[in-house]
């Protein structure tokens, strides 16, 4: 297979890959808003429907791979502090919960988020955690390694290979990246 | 109603074919007529449904077609292809024997022997 066509047959695999993702998430979802609905009719609250409904389907999630690696060198600490302190409170890790963690907020499907951004909504309360510094690593003889600082702007040269299915995925790219001027 | 028991391993494979053999149905339509032939005695695990309709799927013993729901929301319909039917009568076989077999062995009493 020449290369033009091992990159044809990679594309449609991850056209595939992402459509099927998206079904099942279709799918999965209107599961759970089904059996959150029928909770409703026996008289929980739509909020408490919905919380109820995903902890028994036990998440879109099981199908997909955690989205955010970044989070396993700090959450394992943070959890340990969190269950000493709140011993009543479940505290359950569920891979790829959601690339939309506001939305899922404010349907009221998760109590807590952690984002890497900030909100405007006015229907959430925020506290910051932490700020994080963006480390670059080059080679050595690499034109950025005496400098003392980059700005993003000096990305919009660079080509970057980012984790996502989808680029718009990463807060990275989407407030970093983009705004400055870098493409897709 | 009794107390609700949980399925007994390799079953549910089985009881999605049934199911859909009754007509098609969305995934949580599988979940509710199951429990409701079982006369809400059978505890299903949700997220265990999914990967059961995938691979009987996958298998070619159901196949899956976007429809609508009763609420004219979109969802995805499992219906029983005709290797499905092959294998629920062929599995309904085999289950009603081994019921029989281990219930007479159950039934043995030290006379018997």
């Amino acid at each position: 297979m020449n290369l033009a066509a091992r990159f044809r047959s990679w594309l449609k695999w991850i056209v595939k890959g992402q459509r099927l993702e998206s079904e099942m998430e279709t799918e999965v979802r209107f599961h759970i808003e089904s059996y959150a609905a029928d909770l409703v009719r026996k008289g929980l609250s739509q909020q408490e429907a919905m919380r109820q409904s995903r902890i028994e389907f036990g998440g879109i999630e099981s199908y997909k791979d955690a989205e955010c690696y970044t989070t396993y060198p700090w959450f394992g600490r943070i959890a340990r502090e969190f269950k000493a302190k709140c011993p009543n409170v479940e505290l359950k890790l569920i891979t790829g919960a959601t690339a939309r963690p506001l939305l899922e907020l404010e349907r009221g499907s998760i109590d807590v988020a952690i984002t890497s951004s900030r909100t405007r909504n006015k229907k959430l309360w925020v506290q910051d955690l932490f700020s994080d510094e963006l480390v670059a690593v080059v080679a050595k003889d690499h034109p950025w390694a005496e400098a003392k600082g980059i700005a993003i702007k000096e990305f919009r040269h660079i080509h970057l290979l980012a984790y996502s299915a989808n680029p718009m995925d990463s807060d990275f790219v989407r407030e970093i990246l983009l705004p400055p001027g870098s493409c897709l | 109603v009794g107390k609700q028991v949980d399925l007994l391993q390799g079953t549910l494979d089985m009881l999605i074919l049934k199911a859909v053999s009754l007509g098609p149905l969305h995934g949580y339509g599988v979940l509710l007529r199951i429990q409701q032939i079982s006369g809400e005695q059978l505890e299903i695990q949700q997220g265990s449904l999914y990967p059961a309709l995938y691979r009987l799927e996958h298998q070619g013993l159901i196949t899956s077609e976007w429809g609508e729901s009763d609420n004219n929301r979109k969802a995805k319909f499992y219906s029983l292809t005709a290797a499905g039917r092959r294998q629920l009568h062929a599995e309904t076989e085999k289950w009603n024997r081994m019921a029989s077999l281990i219930a007479s062995i159950l039934r043995t009493t030290s006379e018997q022997i």
